[in-house]
């Protein structure tokens, strides 16, 4: 035996538990511990440090868990009332821009024909129209932003009690 | 196998919380045990455990049926605890994960049965005594290797390193326990 052979088994060792060695390699490993003590001495020790690493418990604490599940719960419920409010404002918005879509045309003949009729200047109709189509849908989206604040002030109030309950 | 796992997923997607309440069931163990490893302190753990979970819930529609479903958690479970970390304002992942003084690396929790308290107690009392001197990059290769038993590619997906690194990790640490343990019992 040489240092050579060793320094082979104690790598041999490590690649094992590590990456896994082949079958002659093995076979090298199983016969040069046979007869070394010192590297059969590292085998022991290599398997004691792993054992003793396996043998670690942790385990969880019941109250833990039962608190990390109260709170998945009450964040899930969370999450099922803000995808209750999206979805009437989803199909709110969808109900508008195609109903704005399919009437745009008849509207804009509509105020051409009352600036005709009333024999005012285009760029005056023209202005009445823009005010038709920007006014209502800013002061929805105002509404719209404004509820959402108070909303979500309410839930961080709930929240708040909740935690302090 | 596949398709619990496809079910896992779809369940996942719609937010179920029966399917959560047994992940939860399933894993709180190995969860728990990884985030002691990776931080070394059981208080934090605790606090990135229930992080996980709400995480696990709010990204559930992120979970394909082709993951392992531990591979997953704990690369959420790793991503808070580095969030926690750049959180903390100068403080590094590496001082995050090395146990404080006074406060050491903690495995122990409210014991299982009083009998396996008595068989196991003193010996993860004594490696939680010795892992609290192997850095904690080695820590977490090792519990990820032989406490989680995963394979090290999907070690390399948990931590988002290349496989030779995890690999070179891997015999860092097992030296390091290894002499550890050989000074420990001298």
């Amino acid at each position: 035996m040489n240092l050579e052979s060793h320094a082979r088994a104690r790598k041999l060792l490590s690649i094992d538990r590590v990456e896994g060695i082949s079958a002659e390699e093995r076979l090298w490993l199983d016969a040069h511990l046979a007869i070394c003590g010192q590297c059969s001495n590292e085998a022991t020790a290599l398997a004691v440090a792993v054992d003793s690493l396996r043998s670690v418990r942790v385990h969880a604490d019941e109250n833990v868990v039962r608190r990390v599940r109260f709170a998945v719960h009450q964040r899930a419920e969370k999450l099922h009332r803000q995808r209750a409010r999206t979805v009437p404002l989803w199909i709110a918005v969808v109900t508008s821009s195609t109903l704005a879509i399919l009437t745009t045309p008849y509207i804009w003949s509509t105020f051409a024909w009352f600036g005709r009729a009333l024999h005012v200047s285009s760029i005056v109709w023209q202005l009445g129209f823009l005010v038709w189509w920007f006014v209502p849908a800013t002061v929805l989206s105002a509404a719209a932003a404004l509820r959402h604040r108070t909303v979500h002030v309410a839930d961080a109030a709930t929240e708040a009690n909740r935690e302090w309950l | 196998m596949e398709q619990d796992i496809a079910k896992l997923a779809e369940r996942l997607r719609n937010g179920d919380l029966d399917v959560l309440d047994d992940l939860i069931e399933k894993y709180q163990h190995r969860l728990l045990r990884y985030l002691v490893s990776v931080t070394g302190n059981r208080s934090t753990a605790e606090d990135i455990f229930q992080e996980t979970w709400l995480h696990v819930l709010e990204r559930g529609h992120q979970y394909r049926a082709q993951w392992k479903f531990e591979v997953w958690l704990f690369s959420i479970a790793r991503h808070l605890v580095i969030d926690l970390s750049r959180r903390k304002k100068g403080t590094s992942l590496d001082q995050l994960m090395q146990p404080d003084e006074g406060q050491p690396f903690e495995p122990h929790a409210s014991a299982p049965s009083p009998f396996e308290e008595v068989l196991a107690g003193e010996e993860t009392a004594r490696m939680a005594r010795i892992l609290a001197r192997i850095p904690p990059v080695y820590r977490e290769v090792l519990a990820l290797r032989f406490q989680e038993d995963l394979a090290l590619e999907e070690m390399a997906t948990i931590i988002k390193i290349p496989l030779s690194t995890v690999k070179s990790r891997l015999y860092r640490g097992l030296d390091a326990l290894r002499k550890h343990i050989e000074g420990a019992s001298v």
